[in-house]
């Protein structure tokens, strides 16, 4: 086969005229940064995320350069930053969503610069978690740094628990038997919906995986020693669906497809729905529902997600990166950039101030409970002590599988739910895409999963 | 690809008497008409209701949203307007989209008005080859222009610029609008050019001094139209535009409701402060948006 | 001299629309991500990998089923419509004009007026006890009402403006004959107008294969693929799935079905002489 470049394609069809005639209107490359400066684009949930953001961690910033903050929409962020880097443009810092999703394709395409030389200068190798760095490697090249680190929870609602005379669930047995009972009460068990991010499915697969199948289970699949189709791994997706199915997610499967985030929340604010499954980045979303904000006495907490399978620890932290940044090759000082990404990811007191006034996710940097002042919420100090001391862990679908085998997890689980695709269908068409990724060197490394977090 | 009659025609003809229906009504006083009048008033219902709905769920608080979202706002909370235009932006958003839709059709008129010019009027060969092209040409999916057009585009340093904006939109809605104004033009006389040239005036001063008088109504049309396309866009402005500054009113908007924020009566009320200025101007213009729209759908490319 | 003032339209057309169709058809042919910089010819694969890919075939099903609604749904509407108000002598201006006016409200806004309106829980949803864009039977329908709703007053005007292009001697013998207007409708109006209507089902064949707008803000091709059409498998296999290469050929596939249409009309025109 004849291997062209994106120019020689550009050429096909008697194009070369016309981009040459388009380029003499302005000197190539000119987004690069004419006034030179760092520019980063990042997707945060509102205005005053973004205004937070902007001042503490793009105007705080001393550096060679000043840097520049463009908010964007959480669903076009990627596809922005994709085409505006085929086009040779793109901003300074390269965002995703996590390791998994594009991270391999920018850094394969050229676009990604190599940052093994600052993790020297800069030390990342003591600040940051090892298996955080580990999964950010390409080709045994640290090609990102992680900018969040969270882990799945099960969310409840004290007040509603206790109308409701029930506990918050810690084995299959107990989840199985609240919620049947929490739905006979007329609530609906665990609050969820997908209309505002189609990805919200993989949150709930990889929980199903983790803690339906166990850790060691998705540890060995991770390491092709076991394959996707195992039981193990059906019987897991087979369970989840029917969650689903029996309405225990969102109250019925349409209408996880049509609650928004808003509605989610308030459900779990106002009682019509005890549970709520989902990350640790709800934190700063929660608030405007509960309390003062929203005029109510409401109040939410969380616990660990339950065993869903006899025989799986009944703890395990789900660990999970939630955005990744890279520096743009097209960036024409790599050590200035690189040292903005150092201060964007590891000025401690910037990024505790950052977790005490807007529960912003911190990046996986060894932070624990005596970090915090008195000032800071104890839910989340008590979020950094589990997960410091945590034994067992599993394994996100958006940092740990590779991405058309994520997709995929993400596209049809919802054929699962609809009864379109059985789950051993389903598992199939994960062991496919996942042997060819694998074979490709495309999976990101996996920390072991009794390995603690240190 | 051209309609025999001047594309005004119908329309006139709509102002006018019509006598077969006066004659009939006068004939038939009968049940049947009532009949008609329900149904066209159920369907008038359907046509704006949800509008009405919308300006009304702009106007109430979240918490009478939450109760009732079909029905009348318990207090009229007319702040909910000036609250959604600082929040989503929206002025710089129409100003934006002030300048985008000038650029558009001032450049799509000229582009047009040559262009139906030459093919109505002046023998050019393979000008209905070039017919079935443009009309093929408007019919093509635009997504897949978006990662071409990005990467020249950007190369060009046209990429996050208005006027890139404003060079994509000629692109795309021009050969639908010259199609439309070269029937417009079949349908004029052609005498005071035929004079004019016999003066000895050339093609230029023909067209420029003869013709384009004769096409202002046409022209019209399109400018209507064509605005119309550029205002309500959104795949290419939100794909182009990257600097919230610089950003029209589809793209604003779009945001604006993606965004978390999701107060509904907000989100109504910065989607009523988008409609308006197309609302507004459709009553005021409407007989010429709906003729030139009219012909469209006739056939008139 | 006729081609200088054709010149500025033929340069913007081949910048706009040209050369991205012809950097599509060579991208179709290739393996590119959409990303990287490099990529290599395949030849044909992309194309016959098409037909055994099932959200294309899906996709393409929806775009059938989605064309035959708005050939059926909104041309009644519309001829129905048309007719009623060519024969009223009061408010036919004012009802023309209530009809038309969802057209010009953007898509955007539209799908959100009716987000909120087919909500299950506080729409007309949970009045009628269904999820119409939640419910994968109900998803494609949902959302093609609410862009017929935007689309059938558009109908409506421009066969009115045809109607009463007819000569009214025609309606006037009928009615000595003693026709019903059911009758005349069939063999006054339809015959009297059918240019335009070949020409509009011509255009509704064209634009049901381009819909995108209104899934893309609505479901996102969801709920597991069931409003996926051709245009949004394309638009996901060329942006999150990083198959540049592939999703052109999606869309040469989409260009040869538009200029079949075409071309079929054009040759159907001119056997008939039809004079539009």
């Amino acid at each position: 086969m004849p291997s062209i470049t994106r120019r020689q394609l550009l050429a096909g069809g008697g194009a070369l005229a016309a981009a040459s005639f388009l380029s003499a209107c302005t000197p190539a490359g000119s987004a690069a940064g004419g006034g030179r400066a760092i520019t980063i684009w990042n997707n945060l949930a509102d205005d005053q995320q973004n205004k937070y953001f902007d001042r503490h961690f793009v105007r705080s910033y001393k550096g060679k350069y000043p840097a520049e903050f463009t908010p964007k929409a959480s669903n076009t962020i990627d596809r922005l930053i994709q085409t505006s880097l085929a086009a040779g443009a793109g901003p300074t810092i390269i965002v995703t969503p996590g390791p998994s999703s594009f991270v391999e394709a920018y850094y394969s395409a050229g676009y990604l610069a190599d940052l093994d030389r600052y993790a020297d200068r800069y030390g990342w190798a003591k600040t940051f978690a090892p298996w955080a760095l580990a999964a950010s490697r390409v080709d045994d090249k640290l090609v990102t740094l992680p900018t969040s680190y969270e882990t799945m929870v099960l969310y409840f609602n004290p007040e509603t628990l206790q109308r409701l005379g029930l506990t918050a669930p810690s084995t299959r047995e107990e989840f199985e038997d609240f919620c049947a009972e929490a739905k006979g009460k007329g609530t609906i068990p665990i609050a969820a919906g997908n209309a505002d991010y189609r990805g919200a499915n993989e949150w709930f697969v990889g929980v199903g995986l983790n803690h339906g199948a166990g850790p060691d289970a998705v540890y060995s699949a991770l390491r092709g020693e076991t394959k996707w189709t195992d039981p193990v791994f059906v019987d897991a997706i087979e369970r989840l669906a029917s969650y689903f199915t029996k309405g225990w997610f969102g109250g019925s499967v349409d209408r996880y497809f049509t609650n928004s985030f808003p509605t989610v929340y308030r459900q779990l604010a106002n009682g019509d729905a005890p549970l709520m499954l989902s990350g640790t980045w709800e934190f700063s979303n929660l608030a405007p529902y509960f309390g003062k904000a929203a005029g109510n006495d409401q109040t939410w907490d969380y616990t660990a997600v339950p065993s869903l399978r006899d025989g799986v620890p009944t703890v395990i932290w789900d660990l999970a990166i939630g955005q990744s940044a890279g520096v743009n090759t097209n960036f024409p000082d790599e050590a200035a950039a690189a040292d903005y990404l150092n201060y964007l990811t590891t000025d401690t007191a910037n990024i505790i101030a950052s977790v005490e006034q807007m529960s912003f996710e911190p990046p996986p940097i060894h932070l624990t409970a005596s970090d915090f002042s008195a000032k800071a919420d104890p839910r989340i100090v008590r979020l950094y002590s589990s997960l410091s001391a945590a034994t067992s862990i599993g394994y996100t679908t958006w940092t740990f599988y590779p991405q058309q085998t994520e997709t995929y997890m993400i596209d049809y689980f919802e054929n699962v739910i609809t009864g379109q695709m059985t789950a051993k269908e389903y598992c199939q068409g994960i062991q496919t895409r996942f042997s060819t990724e694998r074979a490709e060197g495309r999976v990101p490394t996996a920390p072991n999963p009794a390995g603690g977090l240190a | 690809m051209s309609v025999a009659a001047p594309a005004r025609t119908p329309l006139q003809q709509s102002i006018g008497t019509a006598r077969p229906d006066t004659a009939r009504a006068r004939r038939h006083p009968s049940a049947g008409g009532t009949v008609v009048y329900v149904i066209l008033t159920l369907l008038a219902i359907f046509a704006v209701g949800p509008i009405v709905l919308f300006f009304f769920n702009a106007l109430k608080s979240t918490s009478d949203y939450a109760t009732s979202s079909l029905g009348l706002p318990r207090t009229w909370l007319w702040s909910n307007f000036a609250t959604a235009w600082t929040q989503a932006n929206m002025g710089a958003g129409l100003l934006n989209s002030t300048l985008i839709v000038l650029g558009t059709v001032a450049l799509t008129c000229v582009v047009a008005s040559l262009a139906a010019y030459a093919m109505a009027r002046l023998e050019i060969r393979g000008s209905s080859g070039f017919m079935t092209y443009l009309l093929i040409a408007s019919s093509l999916p635009t997504q897949m222009f978006l990662v071409p057009l990005f990467y020249m585009w950007a190369r060009a340093g046209l990429y996050d610029s208005r006027l890139g904006l404003v060079l994509i939109y000629t692109g795309l809605f021009s050969p639908f609008a010259t199609l439309l104004l070269r029937s417009f033009m079949i349908g004029l006389p052609r005498e005071m050019e035929e004079a004019a040239r016999v003066d000895g005036a050339n093609e230029w001063r023909v067209f420029s001094q003869v013709v384009l008088p004769n096409m202002l109504p046409g022209i019209l049309t399109i400018a209507l139209t064509t605005a119309l396309s550029a205002y309500n866009e959104f795949l290419f402005a939100v794909t182009m535009i990257q600097t919230s500054g610089k950003m029209p009113l589809s793209t604003t908007f779009f945001s604006f409701q993606q965004g978390f924020t999701q107060n509904y009566p907000l989100i109504s009320a910065a989607g009523f402060i988008m409609i308006a200025p197309m609302l507004i101007l459709f009553l005021i213009l409407q007989r010429r948006f709906i003729s030139g729209l009219a012909s469209s759908g006739m056939g008139g490319m | 001299m006729g081609w200088v003032f054709m010149l500025p339209l033929v340069i913007v057309n081949l910048f706009v629309v040209l050369i991205p169709s012809v950097l599509s058809i060579v991208y179709s042919f290739t393996d590119w991500s959409g990303i990287s910089t490099r990529a290599r010819f395949v030849g044909l694969q992309n194309y016959t990998t098409l037909f055994r890919d099932p959200e294309f075939v899906q996709g393409l099903l929806h775009n059938i089923l989605w064309t035959v609604f708005f050939l059926i749904v909104p041309m009644a509407m519309g001829l129905f419509g048309a007719f009623a108000l060519s024969r009223i002598r009061r408010f036919r201006l004012l009802f023309r004009t209530l009809y038309f006016i969802p057209y010009i409200v953007a898509s955007v806004v539209n799908a959100s007026i009716w987000r909120s309106i087919l909500d299950p829980d506080s729409g007309v949803g949970s009045l009628l006890h269904i999820n119409p864009l939640g419910d994968t039977h109900l998803a494609l329908w949902s959302v093609a009402f609410v862009n017929n709703w935007a689309w059938w007053g558009f109908l409506v005007v421009v066969f009115l403006a045809a109607m009463q292009g007819i000569d009214p001697a025609l309606y006037e013998a009928a009615q000595m004959d003693g026709a019903s207007p059911f009758r005349q409708f069939f063999s006054i109006t339809l015959p009297g107008i059918r240019p335009t209507f070949a020409f509009l089902g011509l255009m509704t064949i064209i634009w049901s294969f381009l819909a995108f707008d209104y899934v893309y803000i609505l479901t996102q091709g969801g709920p597991a693929g069931s409003t996926d059409l051709l245009s949004t498998v394309l638009y996901r296999d060329a942006f999150s799935n990083l198959q540049a290469g592939y999703s052109s050929a999606i869309g040469v596939v989409m260009a040869l079905i538009s200029t079949l249409v075409v071309t079929v009309y054009l040759v159907v025109r001119r056997v008939r002489k039809w004079e539009i």
